[in-house]
Parts: C-alpha cells; structure tokens; sequence
C-alpha cells in the first residue's frame, strides 16, 4: 500500500506524521519511508538516519558538435526554456542551468550537430533506523526540477521496495501543492493530509485536497496541534463533513514533539503513549 | 576592439550602471587609434523582464559585435553566456568617461 502525506501549508507536521507512522507500520510490517521533499528533506534527521548516497539522478542536455554546426539557429528558436543563445554568424551559447531537457533542439537540428549529455540534478540516499527503510530524495542546489527529482526517486524507489517485499510505502511530500507535490501524490492509494487550526492550514488544505480529489485518491485528514485553537478544529470538521473527508486523527501540541526533534527521535521514543494516536490513524487508514 | 559598458545614461558623463542586465543603456566605444570613441548608445529593451535580463542583455552587446564589456556586477548566467562568446569582462564603477580611462591605463580588474 502507498500512503502520501501531505498538506499544503509548510509546517504542519507532514514530516512528523510521516516518521511516526513509519515507526508504528515497521512494527508489524516491512515499511519504506521515502522523503520526496527534495528541496529541503529532513525524515533522516528526524530519524537518526545514517544515510549513504545510493544513486545520483541525471538530466539530458544537448551538447554541440561545432564541427556539424552551420550556426543556423533551429535550435535556439525551438528553446521554450531560453536556454540556447543564438546570434548570427556565432556558435550557440548553452545556459546549463536552465534545460529542463526537452531535447527539442536535438530534434530541430538539421546537422545531426547536437548529441544527448547530462547533468546531475539530484542524488537519492538511503538508510535505516526504527525498522524504517529511508529512501530520501535530495534537489541539487541550483537546480530547477524538483518535480522530475520526485518522479526519478520514487522510479528507482521501485527497485528497493520490490527487493525488500515492502508492504507499506509513505511518501512524505513537500509543502505547496506543484509540481513536486503532484509527482508525490499521483499513484498512491491513499492521502494523509496533516493540517493544523489556522485559517491558513485550512485554505492550503482545501487546495491540496482539490488534488487529491482529481487523481480521485481517497484520503483522510489529520490535524496536528489540534488543542491549540479547538474552536477553529469545528472549522475543519464543518469542511471535512461538507466534502465527505473523514478526520482520521487528532494530534495534541505538546513538548514532546519538540524534544523529539531537537533529539533526532521519533515522538513514539520520546513519549510512547502518542502510539495510541498513531496506531488509531494507521487503523482508519487500514480500513478504507 | 568593440566594448560595451553598462551606463544609467546615454552619455560617457553618466555612471556605470551596477547591474550588467538591468542596466538602462549600453554605451558602445571602439577603438581607434588607441582611443576610445562612442559608437551609440543602446537601449537595453530586457531591463524590465521579470527574469532572464543578463542572458537577454548578453545577446544584445554580442549582437552588436562587442568583445569587451564593463560593468558593476553581473550574473553568473550572463556571464556564462558572455564568456561562451569570447567576450572579455571587467569590473568598473564610477563615472564613464573615467572608468574608460583606468581601462585604458589596464587598471580595471577582470571578472570570470
């Protein structure tokens, strides 16, 4: 079974949520956990991880041969990104950074003059802690495509899973709801959304939602720090009940969760009476 | 030789602008006879994009056959592309007309 988490809004705890269900699943179950926050993953901190780098992940780029090149230009004016600077009479410039690898230039050339290269825009890590399996995806710095980062970590993630036999795999996604969101979510069977009382939380969880709601995956909320505004949580349940979504569980605010952070272990090590809260999620997740 | 300089007027009495993309025009000079005469003044029609102003900027001084640019900072992307086209940069503030001199004294510094 696939289970994402996810949110919208930054800071909620999806991160939390997701180690800690990774922890109570690897009790009974052979469980991988895989961090496709690329931008900024944190699971294997928040799990003592000692990760080892696994693979890196590769980009196409075009590259010139001048040799061929009659400086005609096609393959600037086929460029969406505008990537390939072209001025009569000159070699084409290339900005690296920019190519999304399209390969639309290694099309248009009449030459045969540019071939396919590479370049690294990500590596996966992997690791193991709890009885958890970290798989984490990590964005190189400079680089643009998070989503393809997404996509590539959870391709070769497939390779781990089926080695391991792995019955649950949770996908811990980022904030927002883009393209490295949706290359989280797509082919998953199940959506934790993790919330909080805050009108912002809410408007961000409607829009993640309105996602999961279009790949028509079933989901289930979870609101975090829930004791903070209660009033507000009858906001999210007025929502939740007009949308047919049903609230799997409720987590307090409490130092613990603090503590597990700054110590690197999971809440359940910290303060093993949040398993009951973790367990009831697993069980209404467990029952759709 | 042909260099552009990034200005904040059309005249070398103005200051080198100190962004190579943002820049409102560039002065081209080019030499003759060991000095430095101005060619025109461009307008740099890229300044107001909300992205890609360096490598738009480094298409319009290239386009005008330009091998050596002045200017405050410039991007690394500008750079790149300037760089790819064999263009020498270097490093100028200050009022035009005097910088153009220091350059000519090969006093200014070279960036990448």
């Amino acid at each position: 079974m696939k289970i994402a988490v996810t949110g919208g809004k930054g800071g909620t705890g999806k991160s939390m949520v997701a180690t800690s269900l990774a922890v109570e699943f690897a009790k009974s179950k052979k469980t991988v956990l895989i961090d496709v926050d690329v931008e900024c993953p944190n699971d294997h901190l928040l799990l003592s991880v000692n990760q080892k780098e696994f693979v890196k992940i590769y980009q196409v780029i075009p590259k010139w041969d001048f040799n061929k090149c009659d400086k005609c230009g096609k393959c600037a004016s086929v460029c969406k990104q505008g990537a390939i600077v072209f001025v009569k009479n000159k070699y084409p410039a290339f900005v690296k950074d920019i190519c999304i690898g399209c390969k639309a230039c290694i099309v248009a050339c009449p030459k045969n003059a540019i071939s396919e290269s590479q370049k690294e825009i990500g590596k996966i890590y992997i690791g193991k802690n709890y009885n958890v399996n970290l798989i984490s995806g990590e964005l190189k710095l400079g680089e643009l495509a998070s989503g393809e980062v997404v996509a590539e970590v959870r391709k070769q993630s497939e390779k781990i899973i089926k080695k391991l036999k792995a019955e649950i795999i949770l996908i811990d996604s980022a904030a927002g709801i883009g393209c490295p969101v949706i290359a989280s979510l797509v082919g998953t069977d199940y959506i934790v959304a993790v919330t909080e009382p805050t009108p912002s939380a809410l408007h961000d969880l409607k829009r993640v939602l309105y996602l999961a709601n279009h790949f028509q995956i079933k989901c289930g909320i979870v609101i975090n720090k829930y004791d903070l505004a209660e009033n507000f949580c009858l906001e999210i349940k007025k929502f939740a009940e007009e949308s047919n979504i049903e609230i799997i569980g409720k987590i307090p605010y409490k130092k613990d969760f603090v503590n597990s952070t700054i110590e690197m272990k999971p809440v359940v090590e910290i303060n093993p009476s949040y398993q009951k809260n973790f367990q009831q999620i697993i069980n209404k997740i467990n029952l759709t | 030789m042909k260099i552009a300089i990034s200005s904040a007027d059309k005249n070398i009495n103005s200051d080198v602008f100190d962004i190579f993309g943002r820049c409102p025009y560039f002065i081209i000079l080019e030499d003759k006879d060991g000095k430095l005469e101005k060619v025109e003044a461009v307008k740099n029609e890229g300044m107001d994009q909300n992205s890609g102003v360096g490598i738009s900027a480094a298409q319009l001084v290239v386009e005008k056959g330009v091998d050596t640019v002045i200017t405050g900072n410039i991007g690394p992307r500008a750079l790149d592309v300037l760089k790819q086209f064999n263009v020498e940069i270097y490093f100028g503030e200050g009022v035009i007309k005097d910088v153009l001199q220091a350059f000519l004294d090969k006093k200014l510094k070279r960036i990448g």
